[in-house]
């Protein structure tokens, strides 16, 4: 979505619709899952320590899920300038944009009621330049990649692109 | 079809409208409705009438 720019071979090949169902998937659960992993195990020593390492492993798993999706076709659809799509294609970026805000909304809402009762709660909240930094990429890969999961989960774009012509679908 | 009696592929065709391969193979596959000015383009170039490339959906 942002700083999007469109590669010479998008929309010619690339991944599968099934192989960026499942980047995208695995990208966007192993970056929580890793940056709480690190946050609720954070200076600890001996086996804590290896949670820490766990916690990383899972943020470089989703760092490196994430990559092949970001030049895909299906990341041109919801990232490129309008100018740069068809008709068809802008589209499917409306529908996916569209779930993909309805849902991005619930998130912040979910983590604005989370910060309002964990302080009383004794639950954890981000205190440390790390646990902000952690913060603000895991929101950045959402805001990038929540709308292309919307689009190749939807079983209408994802029959829309359905095609028995390239690698679209396996 | 008419793509097809021409020799022309899907990405051909798309080239020659100015829109995705992907986009004339959900025309083709009656997955989306192009709209007007496209439906226009896409008779012009087989120097054909719009009702002549499209048939009407019955309800």
């Amino acid at each position: 979505m942002l700083f999007y720019r469109s590669p010479a071979s998008a929309g010619t090949s690339g991944p599968s619709l099934a192989t960026i169902r499942t980047l995208v998937t695995v990208s966007l659960l192993a970056y929580p899952a890793g940056a709480l992993t690190r946050a609720l195990h954070a200076g600890g020593t001996g086996g804590l320590r290896l949670f820490e390492i766990a916690g990383l492993g899972l943020i470089l798993v989703s760092l490196l899920t994430a990559a092949p999706v970001v030049g895909s076709y299906f990341q041109k659809i919801v990232g490129d300038k309008a100018g740069q799509l068809d008709e068809f294609e802008l589209k499917l970026r409306q529908r996916a944009l569209s779930s993909a805000y309805g849902a991005f909304t619930v998130l912040t809402l979910v983590a604005v009621i989370y910060a309002a009762i964990a302080s009383d709660a004794h639950l954890w909240i981000p205190r440390t330049y790390d646990e902000f930094n952690g913060l603000f990429w895991g929101v950045f890969l959402y805001a990038s990649l929540l709308p292309t999961a919307f689009l190749v989960w939807s079983p209408a774009s994802a029959s829309e692109l359905a095609d028995s012509n390239t690698r679209l679908v396996d | 079809m008419l793509r097809a009696e021409r020799g022309w592929s899907q990405a051909d065709l798309g080239a020659e409208l100015g829109v995705s391969r992907q986009a004339i193979n959900a025309i083709e596959t009656g997955k989306h409705d192009p709209s007007l000015p496209l439906a226009f383009r896409i008779a012009r170039l087989f120097s054909m009438q719009i009702e002549d490339v499209f048939l009407e959906a019955q309800p």
